[in-house]
């Protein structure tokens, strides 16, 4: 029982609970509006956008890869499926382009990543500046909107009377089917492989090529479809429709738990990240705090996010070498080489 | 590592065989390629000359002593901030919080230069210097001691300090009615006709890259970079060495600030925005790689000048500015990729040559 109990106290989601109810608790102080169902509901749909690309973008990271292109991808889907639309094209036939154009442009990430094996890093930063001037290039600086209403009720309209949006309704429904995919699928436990060990992911006969490709792909899909809900939202887009966007999307991959080095971490970690910082945001908002004071505070939390476990288990070490001064204990056989190297570096 | 068919038939090529004699009998052309795989800017320095030549043809106009002065003055700036993120990367790490720390220096350097307009220009630049070096001393702290990731933990100093800038500036503007009319006129002035900012830029670049090359703390660097847990072995002090780079960086990027107030004498909170992605793209598609361990500050220099005169280029064309955006990340992932290339083209020639099996079968 007190085994239990010390489980859930310290697993890491206990925590981001922890952190929503207080920043609830802080909200409701601010003003009296704030703890009703229908304004919780109506705050759900800043999150939306956000949370498709920190699903993709998740994935990757469980990969031990990283994805940084995710807000330019966004931004070149966003023009494309303007355009189409200002060219006579049905907006849903648009949409659907704008998911595969995502796709597509996150096959080229996943090519020179997976197949051409080029630091991830290096190559997303390379696509994040590129298809960010991509997207100038394609629209330059007006806006395209215009959007059917039954387009933009996709982003706005709530379900019957109540505040339910719908655009959560889809969050929510990929939440689920990554989640799904994810911890209960076959492909998730071999992308965890992967992320551990993708020497020994390969040797266990785990694909792994060929799903480092499709995880881009993926996370390029979801910013497709990010675009198409960004726009039914918004009601227009422009060029730099995603920018600023990463800071979000990746503290609250980081934030849910999902380690930077790979294979750890949870896709409820991750909905619980962006639900705290929907509502940190939307609290700051009340307060009065600037957008960019908001920045520096996601900004400190990014980091936080990652100090926080690594700090904690040199912590956790350091007990368990001070109880068994014999050295027996040996550490986790899984455990990241290079999570060792840093932590055996520091002390 | 998967094999394929183009690779499996490499071994009965011409290509094998040159690469593994060096300076063999094929005479000339072998002696020259040798002699250019061993120079890593020769790439570089080809698509500088390819660049002068197309423009050149474009509009004559191109090819002057001016444009090359101007060429220089507006990379001036991309160059020392390209140095000091290559002795970043040549250890493994980056920095992406490079514009914003730009931006905050520029600021404060105005406010003072404002407020007080009688300090010396030099003491303004000593200012912003130490002020980015406390900026860059907080990255290499998290990095290095607290073990955060650099791309982390300089995305999460990218906003911050980007939000710290908006805290100071607000909505306002500092622009050149503010400042002394001395200040005004210091990117004006030259020295043998060459103009002060390409002074300052050049030999920056030239005492940074001399001391990658030339001194322990350099080539300690490299060593972290392409093996770091040798150089922990070998008892080289990695933390210590690389918060040394990181607030070289910052204090490099505080001069940076200094400059970019010089230059353009006007400066808000969305000033320098994105300026880290030219300055990473510069020193990437410079030839420092970005696995560490190898790169120098003069290919760098060439990176931020070749960038610069591509954005040059595209104006005598009347192409949209935004390409310029478009081939800065192009030009990243070509460099990147090409690297790739030649990386895996060595591994296969040493593997034949040792275990020639090996190749043969397959993985």
């Amino acid at each position: 029982m007190r085994q239990l109990f010390i489980k859930v106290v310290s697993r890491w989601e206990t925590m981001l609970v922890l952190l929503i109810l207080a920043t609830v608790a802080w909200s409701t102080t601010l003003s009296p509006h704030f703890l009703t169902p229908d304004n919780l509901l109506r705050q759900t749909r800043a999150i939306v956008v956000i949370g498709l690309l920190a699903l993709g973008l998740t994935l990757v990271v469980i990969a031990a890869e990283i994805d940084l292109s995710g807000e330019a991808i966004l931004s070149v889907c966003a023009v494309t499926l303007g355009l189409l639309f200002e060219a006579g094209i049905s907006v849903w036939v648009a949409a659907l382009m704008s998911v595969v154009l995502g796709a597509v442009l996150g096959l080229v990430n996943g090519v020179l990543v997976g197949i051409l094996n080029l630091p991830s890093l290096a190559v997303t930063l390379g696509t994040l500046i590129g298809y960010g001037g991509l997207a100038f290039v394609v629209l330059e600086q007006r806006p395209i909107s215009g959007f059917p209403p039954s387009f933009t009720q996709l982003g706005m309209g709530t379900v019957g009377t109540t505040a339910l949006q719908y655009s959560f309704l889809i969050l929510l429904a990929f939440v689920v089917l990554v989640g799904a995919v994810l911890h209960l699928s076959t492909y998730g436990r071999r992308l965890y492989a992967i992320g551990h060990n993708k020497v020994a992911a390969r040797l266990s006969g785990v694909p792994v090529t060929k799903m480092r490709v499709q995880v881009f792909v993926i996370s390029g899909a979801f910013a497709g479809l990010g675009a198409v809900m960004l726009a039914a939202r918004f009601g227009s887009v422009r060029a730099d429709s995603g920018e600023g966007l990463i800071l979000d999307v990746v503290a609250a991959v980081l934030l849910g738990g999902v380690s930077i080095f790979g294979g750890v971490g949870t896709i409820g970690g991750v909905f619980l990240a962006l639900l705290l910082i929907g509502l940190l945001r939307n609290g700051m908002s009340l307060a009065n705090i600037g957008g960019e004071t908001q920045s520096i505070i996601i900004g400190v939390l990014l980091v936080a996010a990652v100090l926080i476990p690594l700090a904690v288990k040199k912590m956790t070490e350091r007990l368990e070498a001070s109880s068994t001064d014999a050295g027996s204990t040996g550490g986790d056989p899984t455990a990241d080489p290079d999570q060792v190297e840093a932590t055996q570096g520091a002390s | 590592m998967t094999q394929t068919a183009g690779e499996r038939q490499a071994p009965g090529g011409l290509e094998g065989n040159v690469a593994d004699e060096g300076e063999g009998d094929d005479g000339v052309l072998s002696s020259v390629r040798g002699a250019l795989r061993g120079f890593r800017e020769a790439g570089i320095i080809g698509f500088i000359l390819l660049a002068i030549i197309v423009f050149t043809t474009q509009s004559p106009a191109f090819f002057t002593v001016g444009t090359l002065r101007s060429v220089l003055v507006n990379s001036s700036i991309v160059i020392v901030l390209a140095a000091g993120l290559t002795a970043l990367v040549v250890a493994r790490q980056i920095d992406i919080s490079i514009g914003s720390t730009v931006a905050l220096t520029a600021y404060v350097s105005a406010m003072v230069l404002s407020d007080f307009g009688d300090v010396p220009a030099v003491a303004v630049a000593g200012l912003a210097m130490a002020l980015g070096a406390v900026l860059g001393l907080f990255n290499g702290v998290l990095v290095a001691i607290l073990k955060v990731p650099a791309i982390i933990a300089t995305l999460g100093t990218l906003f911050a300090y980007r939000g710290l800038v908006h805290v100071v500036a607000g909505g306002r503007q500092i622009g050149a009615a503010a400042l002394p009319p001395e200040f005004r006129e210091l990117s004006r002035t030259a020295w043998l006709g060459i103009p002060s900012l390409i002074w300052i830029s050049l030999s920056i670049a030239l005492v940074i890259g001399l001391a990658l090359a030339y001194t322990r703390w350099g080539r300690d660097l490299y060593a972290i970079g392409s093996n770091p847990e040798a150089a922990d072995y070998v008892g080289l002090r990695p933390q210590k060495l690389i918060i040394a780079a990181f607030v070289l960086m910052g204090a490099v990027a505080g001069l940076g600030g200094f400059l970019f107030l010089m230059r353009f004498t006007t400066v808000h909170s969305g000033s320098a925005w994105a300026l880290e992605f030219e300055v990473v793209a510069a020193v990437v598609i410079g030839g420092v790689a970005i696995f560490g361990g190898s790169g120098r500050v003069f290919g760098a220099v060439l990176g931020a000048i070749l960038l610069t005169m591509l954005g040059r280029g595209l104006i005598l064309m009347h192409i949209p500015e935004f390409w310029k955006v478009v081939l800065t990340g192009a030009a990243i992932v070509g460099a990147l990729a090409f690297d790739g290339l030649l990386e895996r083209r060595r591994d296969l020639q040493l593997r034949r040559q040792r275990r020639p099996h090996l190749v043969e079968g397959g993985a």
